[in-house]
């Protein structure tokens, strides 16, 4: 019997956005730009950005992990992650801000779980 | 500074000059049009009749050198909320009437004639112009016309919508090159009211005046060499067109689309997801990239860009100007977020081409995009037009231009009305007005501002300004603060900017950078020439204005309150639905 694997865990994507795209394939803004990486148990937001996509956080915006706004670096980023990257200067304007309960990234607030 | 209000009478085809009041000697803006129709506007007259008034405000700081200051505010009893209204934009009349020394136009009476006019405001005289070869004419050819006898003035008023008296009808704008009427102080109906004195546009000829000098120059020059650094410095708000640097000087407002769609806020197909597939079609991103791809193809002849002022002197230029890919020529200027998004996503809608000739039929006829978009929604639920048609969707917003036909004036009412006439139960308003494009589900915090903002769902109401920089939050995280006290603050503080004539997004420079806020502060008050300005006190002082007329106007608590489908309806894919109390809500001006 065939059965449809709906999501593979040990994977996380990565849909890049803005000049970010340039690290996919696919990387015109009508495409789906995004890579695919293996999950890797207890990896910090920080690594990934630093040491597997080489990226430093002044080249990073905002960023969302399964579609809810992230603050800090050093959360753990969950199996199967859908992790949304926007480069440096994109970030959430007017109404959206409301998702923060705050004006702007702030990186050193504490983390709040919104929902 | 001359500081005077013109009073047109159009019962009368009379004006007067006055000194502006002492009380309203710090006002401007949104604080100046708010005390106005307070003032001299009976809560419960009918918007359209002769009680009601029309009052036009540069910004405090409007026509200076400080930068991204030039709004207009446009404010009256709204046709289509049936409260009170104040809309503003870029353009070029904020920073005309400014120059004149004018710090209000209030349009007032009801004609007895069947006359249109134009009005002609200039340094020397006030004058009414005949225009009835301009009624029912699209706004792009009366805009040229217009400038064609006078050049380099600044226009607003009312379009084809307008004229008809039609609910979404919005105050236009032209742009500072007169290329697009797209600059539209567009919520609320505010068209309609104008519509309803006779007069087309009002037409603001600068010329032989000066620039407005504050009474502390330095006091203000230190606030604006502060401010104009904020704003470089800032990620945002800074950088350069066509560089890596500045989202909104490449991306525009647009640059929204894939940001609230990742966060899954998006709403999509009338609110009953918050995730588009095809937002990336419509997005900042795309606009840019086809910006580029048209100029490198068309060269000289390509009229697509981005990184544009919307008024003279804004060092932000986030507006833009969407291409035609086959020719290069301009097709609307600009595509906001709010636009692309009611226009696209909510109707999912991905062509960008389609998104764009929408927005410039809006721009055309004369009304809002965001009541727009939710009423094309609610002709797609009743089956007029088929979900994510592009192109059926343009064929039937162009029926507005025919003054027979029923469909055509219906949309034109907004979303609101058109539900009501076609029978539809889902329809996203708050106090008439249509939501815009963050779903109140997931922020809930934006839903606080929707439901009790007097000015019907907006969000710019609430603009997001971190409340510990503002004194209100005692010092805590302002993520401990409850929605109710963060919405208030946010709708206090967007009072006071909407008043100063600043744009709303040097929020981000004055949030993050200290001395963008010392320049907000030092801007306003060496032009006023006051020793301190406080933005709270002045922001909640506007707001309980506002308040107090709407409640006159028959307002209660049970208007402060979203559509039910959102307490019932739970939303893809953070599956979460509007859980805010009752109580809570009521908690945002119980406790003001």
């Amino acid at each position: 019997m065939n059965q449809r694997v709906l999501f593979d865990m040990s994977i996380i994507n990565i849909h890049l956005y803005g000049k970010l795209r340039k690290l996919a394939e696919n990387s015109g803004s009508t495409d789906e730009s995004k890579i695919e990486l293996s999950w890797n148990k207890d990896e910090t937001l920080a690594h990934l950005i630093n040491n597997r996509l080489n990226l430093s956080f002044d080249e990073i915006g905002e960023i969302f992990i399964n579609h809810s706004p992230i603050c800090k670096y050093d959360v753990i980023i969950p199996e199967g992650a859908r992790i949304g990257l926007f480069a440096e200067g994109m970030y959430l304007l007017c109404g959206g801000q409301h998702m923060k309960g705050h004006g702007f990234i702030e990186k050193k607030v504490k983390e709040v779980d919104y929902w | 500074m001359i500081n005077e209000i013109i009073r047109i009478n159009v019962s009368e085809m009379s004006y007067t000059m006055e000194e502006i009041p002492e009380k309203y000697k710090y006002l401007g803006g949104r604080g100046l049009t708010s005390a106005i129709v307070a003032d001299e506007v009976d809560p419960k007259t009918d918007p359209l009749g002769p009680g009601n008034k029309i009052v036009f405000a540069p910004g405090i700081l409007s026509g200076t050198s400080a930068p991204s200051s030039g709004r207009l505010s446009v404010g009256a009893k709204s046709p289509m909320t049936g409260g009170i209204k104040e809309a503003n934009a870029g353009g070029l009349t904020a920073v005309r009437l400014a120059k004149l020394g004018i710090k209000a136009v209030i349009v007032e009476g009801f004609p007895e004639h069947k006359d249109w006019y134009h009005v002609l405001i200039s340094k020397d005289k006030i004058e009414f112009i005949k225009a009835n070869e301009h009624a029912n004419m699209g706004l792009y050819e009366l805009i040229e016309k217009l400038w064609k006898k006078h050049p380099k003035s600044g226009l607003c008023g009312a379009g084809i919508a307008g004229q008809r008296l039609l609910k979404n009808a919005g105050i236009f704008g032209n742009n500072p090159e007169n290329t697009d009427p797209g600059r539209y102080a567009g919520r609320g109906g505010l068209g309609a009211v104008l519509g309803s004195k006779r007069i087309i546009a009002i037409i603001t000829d600068d010329t032989g005046g000066e620039r407005p000098m504050p009474v502390n120059e330095e006091l203000f020059n230190t606030g604006r060499t502060k401010m104009v650094n904020a704003l470089n410095e800032h990620a945002i708000t800074g950088g350069k067109a066509g560089t890596d640097k500045g989202a909104l000087k490449n991306y525009g407002t647009n640059v929204l689309q894939n940001i609230i769609n990742e966060a899954g806020a998006l709403p999509t197909k009338n609110f009953r997801s918050g995730y588009f597939e095809g937002a990336k079609n419509i997005s900042g991103e795309a606009v840019h990239e086809l910006v580029d791809e048209t100029n490198e193809k068309f060269g000289d002849k390509a009229e697509g860009g981005y990184g544009h002022a919307c008024h003279p002197g804004c060092i932000i230029r986030c507006s833009n100007t969407v291409p035609d890919k086959n020719t290069g020529k301009a097709i609307v200027s600009p595509l906001e977020y709010e636009s692309a998004w009611a226009l696209g996503t909510n109707l999912i809608i991905d062509s960008l081409e389609h998104v764009a000739k929408l927005n410039r039929i809006c721009n055309d006829i004369g009304i809002d995009t965001i009541d727009a978009g939710n009423a094309l929604a609610v002709a797609m639920e009743a089956g007029k037009i088929p979900w994510g048609d592009g192109q059926a969707a343009i064929e039937f917003m162009k029926k507005g231009y025919d003054p027979n036909d029923e469909d055509g004036a219906t949309f034109m009412q907004g979303a609101n009305i058109a539900a009501k006439t076609w029978g539809i139960d889902r329809v996203a308003v708050v106090k008439g007005q249509a939501l815009p494009a963050y779903d109140p589900r997931p922020i809930r915090g934006i839903g606080v501002t929707y439901a009790t903002t007097t000015m019907g769902a907006d969000h710019t109401a609430g603009y997001t300004i971190a409340p510990e920089i503002l004194g209100s939050a005692g010092g805590a995280d302002p993520r401990e603060l409850n929605k109710a006290d963060l919405s208030r603050a946010f709708q206090s503080t967007t009072a006071y900017v909407d008043q100063s004539g600043y744009c709303l997004f040097i929020a981000f420079a004055i949030l993050d950078i200290a001395e963008g806020m010392e320049g907000l502060e030092e801007t306003v008050a060496g032009f006023l020439g006051k020793k301190k300005y406080d933005i709270t006190t002045v922001g909640n002082k506007i707001l309980k204005i506002e308040r107090e007329f709407n409640k006159k106007a028959g307002f209660t608590k049970d208007d402060d309150r979203l559509p039910k489908f959102f307490v019932d309806e739970k939303l893809p894919p953070h599956d979460v639905t509007f859980d805010v109390t009752n109580e809570e809500l009521d908690a945002v001006f119980d406790k003001m």
